[in-house]
């Protein structure tokens, strides 16, 4: 992931070094300014120089012939400032014979057609439009024809779905090419221009692409970064001129309009979540671009050559995602929390089934997945937007589904999966715990740990599901949210965010035995947000061995266990304390075939402890087991999770 | 020795730190995978063998594995329906062979299957064309391609056109 530049980078860590930089750009400002004054009058500053050509109205039209209209134009500068003393205006028309102009700027219509005036002050020109003839308004609708998809496959319906294509931009284009008016459409798709002279080889032109205005800024593009656009011929004739454009499966890139409607659905959902407009999103669809579908924090030359976005393009095997509209929103979702909230995941290949992701990309990917679902609520929580849908009424708001070649390739339903989908290193998992807390909670508490308890978190430690767990107890009073309903939900998903029935073992304590050849369960956790410590004792015999490990580290566990002696301090075997971190840590980052790429994994053994040792004398041992972090760079662990504690005697 | 296998277990993860595609946060993968492979080019009439591959990423009890046959094409050995458990990284290939009509037209299409639609289920398919004209544009797909347009400039961006009849 491109490391994003920390804003006290640039402007430095603290106030003083703040102002240092603000005076030192005051006086730049001071000595680049003075270039700009007539330093022989000591204040006045220089005139504004001819740059530029301002004439109103900026476009006429007039009818019926004869009618005229006067123009005005003055010398700027590029500024605006207007210059004293220019020259007059000359005043020529490019076509007589459509309207005539004099040589005070008043034009004349003559006949039907199109001009342009050419307003000229000294070596600067300007060119006003003319349009002579009637006018009128064009209204109409835009559609796409969408695919519907059940559990099984793209539906064949016997009438064709199409959606509206929703604040997309619109232009009215002329014979020549010319973009002669732009609108959007609303949320039924619907378009109008008004005040239309009558043509006939005039255009209606609809880009995927959003207008910023609407709050939703959504551009798709092809792989040469060119916006998707169609356009549709008509004759402008009559009082209201009605042009419906219906973009087909067939021979148009209906596939780009819809990715952007699915898009337009999403950040609209977002704007319940955050209140504020989406930032830019650009999206790339290329047919034959075998790159795979992903969101992009920046640049990569393999995947993300155009920079951030979201890349729909198809897998080496031909999968192609622009009608999956899951997919989409699950892109979408990394998109969200890369510009609204925080992210460590670095990305990658992954599977449902795994219970061993890394922690940090079970969250990210998890929170995917969930959001294309939540997405999905919202539009059938009410009948408005339920048509918007592409899934049929059999498909529940709770499912993922990602298409390949007509059929369904991946179907999840959080709202049934199994405790084969468990722990906080399992993407599936993740998605169900959301899924829960949000029908439990809403969306609100979980959005506003995510978009401020996330960026408050400190950067040595990592977003996963302890953080939202941290940011849930410190954003809510316990009383008002039901913590006990929060860890009912974790525990049903095998994580367990609470202490264990052996709490409190922080310290050396003879009468916490554990029998030799048996092994208990620990969490470590403890809910005054201390470091967990689980102390145990042993009775060993002097000279036997022992070995001493912990297994099944789950959720993200990462142990570390020392020995110490009867009189509790470490036991030192030939001057080496008897203790051990990661036992076999290699196992935490290993290559993935099917993934064709190195992955860190949170296996039950990778993070693990283990050692054996003499007893020096019979005597009351201690096995002392924390949490560490101390991982390499790539890596990541939690700071609770579970782990069972085994003692054998050789 | 020990300290070699050291050197190489950091060089490896090092390997996969940089190799990693660190900026691209991608949709789930399916665990599943299915190839339809012959070492022979389908002839009219003839007997034609071919095996279907399947590759599990993780352990699956059952894999139901289905065999689609174009019209006129009849199948001589193996099975249309087949129940088969998976194990991570141990490739199951099935054999058939097939009596190919008299006109290569359609394609034969295996699909592998495994899971409930109510709680989680993948499903994958491969297609192998018999005419290779076909299996050759299959190769070869980008169907927003093959429609025309016109690239143009709209207030200096760049667009991508299509004309509407």
């Amino acid at each position: 992931m491109p490391k994003r530049l920390p804003s006290t980078a640039l402007f430095g860590t603290n106030s003083n070094i703040l102002w240092r930089r603000c005076l030192l750009l005051l006086s730049l400002a001071i000595v680049l300014s003075g270039c700009w004054y007539d330093t022989g009058e000591g204040s006045a500053r220089a005139p504004p120089k001819l740059e530029k050509v301002s004439v109103t109205p900026v476009a006429v039209q007039l009818w019926p012939v004869s009618t005229s209209s006067q123009l005005s134009a003055v010398g700027t500068s590029l500024q605006g400032d207007q210059v004293a003393n220019a020259p007059s205006a000359t005043w020529v028309s490019e076509n007589t014979s459509v309207a005539t102009v004099d040589n005070k700027g008043r034009v004349t219509a003559v006949a039907t057609g199109s001009t342009a005036i050419v307003v000229t002050i000294a070596t600067v020109s300007s060119r006003v439009v003319v349009v002579v003839g009637p006018t009128t308004s064009v209204t109409g609708t835009i559609r796409y024809q969408d695919k519907m998809y059940n559990r099984e496959r793209f539906v064949d319906t016997a009438i064709p779905t199409y959606k509206a294509v929703r604040y997309a931009k619109v232009d009215l284009v002329d014979g020549a090419g010319a973009v002669l008016k732009t609108t959007q459409t609303d949320e039924q798709g619907a378009y109008l221009f008004s005040l239309v002279p009558f043509a006939s080889d005039h255009k209606i032109r609809v880009m995927a692409e959003s207008d910023s205005i609407s709050g939703m800024d959504v551009k798709v593009r092809d792989d040469s970064s060119a916006v998707y656009a169609v356009s549709r011929s008509l004759s402008i004739i009559g009082a209201t001129t009605t042009l419906t454009v219906d973009v087909p499966l067939l021979n148009s890139p209906a596939g780009a309009f819809n990715i952007y409607d699915s898009l337009i659905s999403a950040s609209q959902f977002a704007h319940t979540l955050s209140g504020a407009n989406s930032p830019v999103l650009s999206v790339f669809w290329e047919g034959g671009v075998a790159s795979g579908t992903q969101y992009c924090t920046g640049y990569d030359a393999t995947y993300c050559v155009h920079g951030a976005g979201i890349y729909v393009n198809s897998e080496r095997f031909g999968d192609t995602d622009e009608f999956d509209d899951d997919v989409l929103w699950h892109e979408f979702g990394h998109f969200l929390v890369d510009k609204n909230s925080r992210d460590d995941s670095e990305g990658g290949c992954h599977f449902l089934q795994s219970t061993d992701l890394d922690m940090r990309l079970a969250w990210s990917e998890g929170w995917g997945d969930f959001f294309s679902m939540a997405v999905k609520r919202w539009l059938v929580a009410d009948s408005r937007r339920a048509g918007l849908l592409s899934s049929t009424a059999d498909v529940p708001a709770s499912t993922y589904i990602d298409t390949d070649g007509g059929v369904v390739k991946i179907l999840l339903d959080v709202a049934n999966v199994s405790s084969q989908y468990s722990y906080a290193t399992n993407e599936v998992s993740i998605a169900k715990i959301l899924w829960d807390m949000s029908n439990e909670f809403q969306m609100a508490p979980l959005w506003t740990v995510m978009a401020q308890d996330f960026k408050l978190r400190p950067t040595t430690s990592p977003i996963n599901l302890e953080a939202l767990w941290d940011g849930w107890r410190n954003q809510f009073n316990p009383s008002v949210i039901d913590v006990g309903l929060m860890r009912a939900i974790l525990r049903a998903r095998l994580v367990y965010y609470e202490e264990d029935v052996m709490e409190p073992d922080d310290s050396p304590n003879p009468a916490r035995l554990i029998t030799i050849g048996s092994d208990e369960k620990h969490t470590l956790y403890r809910d005054n947000g201390s470091v967990d410590k689980d102390v145990v004792a042993i009775n060993a015999i002097g000279g036997k061995s022992y070995t001493v490990e912990t297994l099944d580290l789950r959720n993200g566990a990462d142990t570390q266990l020392r020995i110490l002696t009867p009189q509790q301090v470490p036991l030192m075997l030939n001057g080496v304390a008897v203790q051990n971190d990661d036992f076999d840590a290699r196992l935490y980052n290993s290559y993935d075939s099917s993934c064709g790429e190195f992955r860190v994994r949170n296996t039950p053994t990778a993070l693990a402890s283990k050692t054996t040792f003499v007893a020096p004398v019979s005597g009351t041992y201690y096995v002392e087991v924390s949490t560490t972090q101390d991982l390499p760079p790539y890596a990541s662990a939690g700071n609770y999770g579970s782990y069972r504690l085994r003692i054998i005697q050789q | 020795m020990m300290n070699t296998v050291r050197s190489l277990i950091f060089f490896a993860a090092l390997v996969g730190l940089v190799g990693a595609s660190g900026s691209a946060w991608s949709k789930p993968m399916s665990p599943l995978t299915v190839s339809i492979n012959s070492l022979e080019t389908p002839v009219a009439g003839k007997i034609f063998p071919f095996s279907v591959t399947l590759q599990s990423r993780t352990d699956f009890e059952r894999v139901e594995v289905n065999l689609d046959l174009p019209p006129g094409l009849a199948l001589l050995s193996g099975e249309l329906k087949t129940l088969i458990p998976m194990q991570i990284g141990k490739p199951v290939t099935l054999e058939f062979s097939a009596q190919l009509p008299s006109t290569l037209t359609g394609a034969i299409l295996a699909r592998a299957r495994v899971g409930a639609a109510q709680e989680v289920m993948f499903q994958v398919s491969s297609r192998y064309e018999l005419s290779s004209a076909r299996r050759k544009a299959q190769a070869h797909i980008a169907p927003t391609n093959s429609v025309p347009f016109q690239r143009k400039l709209r207030d200096g961006q760049p667009i991508r056109e299509y004309t509407l009849p």
